[in-house]
């Protein structure tokens, strides 16, 4: 074999390890963005009836634990607040008691009125679902027999940075 | 140098030339995207749940020449996601095999293997999910980067 096709006969292999190795690159550009997220969700139907008591005493309280509740925040320091759309009769108490997720603090068993109060602090950056919810409901003598009646509780997540 | 010399480095001569131009066409290798995607945003979530992931399949890919025996392609990022943050890729290929979902990475990673002949329109499909610990994450920008190798 001649010099020159030896020379032809190396650049083809050279091409072909080229073309073997060969690149090309292109680039997209992506933009993205999380924004302030704050969801809260309550699941159950409580149904409270008071109709007993022992004597001498007041009626006695009765708790519904059947419901839950679950959240999901990516802010600091949220808050749980909780109100009833109108006041209770007079001498009925209902209050609510949330089970406060990892971090956080429940205000404990709380008496709820048509004025929003915290039930729950210092939420920060989680999501926790099926959390406890206890209703209870406190009834004095004075407040008689009272017809079957329903409020509807409205929970607020807020106050989140 | 008598005649049968002769045909015989005209053989290879005409190989040679041959291997150049196959070579010099595959070295024009060429992977094209049809542009950005729209910005990508998570702004929801079920209670309880992590924040909902979002995802955008609104653009394509092309390979436009063959391989000589196969193409692979790579994806990376210029830099780290946030903490929290994850960017998945995932590129269909009709004529290769899809990795499926990829996290990007600033390393890249093969998205598409065994690609045996050149394809168009290829839907690219980004995946942004958060966790809530990540937060509240500002507009921001990752360049993505597609490398076609061509590979054994």
């Amino acid at each position: 074999m001649s010099k020159s096709t030896n020379f032809l006969t190396i650049g083809a292999l050279v091409a072909f390890a080229a073309a073997n190795t060969a690149s090309a690159q292109v680039t997209q550009t992506v933009t993205f963005q999380v924004t302030a997220i704050n969801q809260i969700a309550v699941s159950g139907a409580p149904s409270l009836t008071i109709n007993t008591a022992v004597a001498g005493s007041a009626p006695t309280a009765v708790t519904s634990a059947v419901s839950t509740w679950s959240v999901t925040t990516n802010q600091s320091t949220a808050s749980i607040t909780a109100s009833i759309a109108s006041a209770m009769p007079a001498g009925l108490t209902l209050s609510a008691n949330l089970t406060a997720p990892a971090g956080a603090a429940s205000t404990g068993l709380t008496a709820l009125g048509t004025t929003a109060v915290n039930v729950v602090t210092g939420i920060t950056k989680l999501n926790s679902a099926g959390l406890g919810l206890t209703y209870q409901l406190d009834a004095t003598a004075a407040a008689g027999v009272v017809s079957s009646s329903t409020r509807v509780v409205t929970y607020t997540i807020t106050g989140g940075v | 140098m008598n005649a049968s010399a002769s045909a015989v480095r005209r053989i290879w001569r005409t190989v040679a030339v041959a291997g150049l131009a196959f070579g010099a066409r595959d070295a024009r290798a060429q992977i094209s995207v049809s542009g950005n995607p729209t910005a990508m945003k998570v702004t929801a979530a079920v209670a309880g749940s992590a924040p909902t992931a979002v995802s955008n399949a609104l653009t394509t890919y092309s390979l436009s020449t063959n391989p000589v025996r196969h193409f692979t392609v790579t994806a990376s990022i210029n830099s780290p996601m946030p903490a929290g943050v994850t960017l998945n890729i995932t590129l269909a290929a009709s004529n290769g095999v899809s990795v499926g979902a990829v996290t990007l990475s600033t390393v890249a990673q093969n998205v598409v293997t065994g690609v045996s002949k050149r394809m168009f329109g290829q839907v690219i499909t980004y995946t942004l999910s958060a966790t809530a610990a990540a937060g509240v994450v500002p507009l921001q920008t990752r360049i993505v980067t597609l490398t076609q190798i061509n590979t054994p």
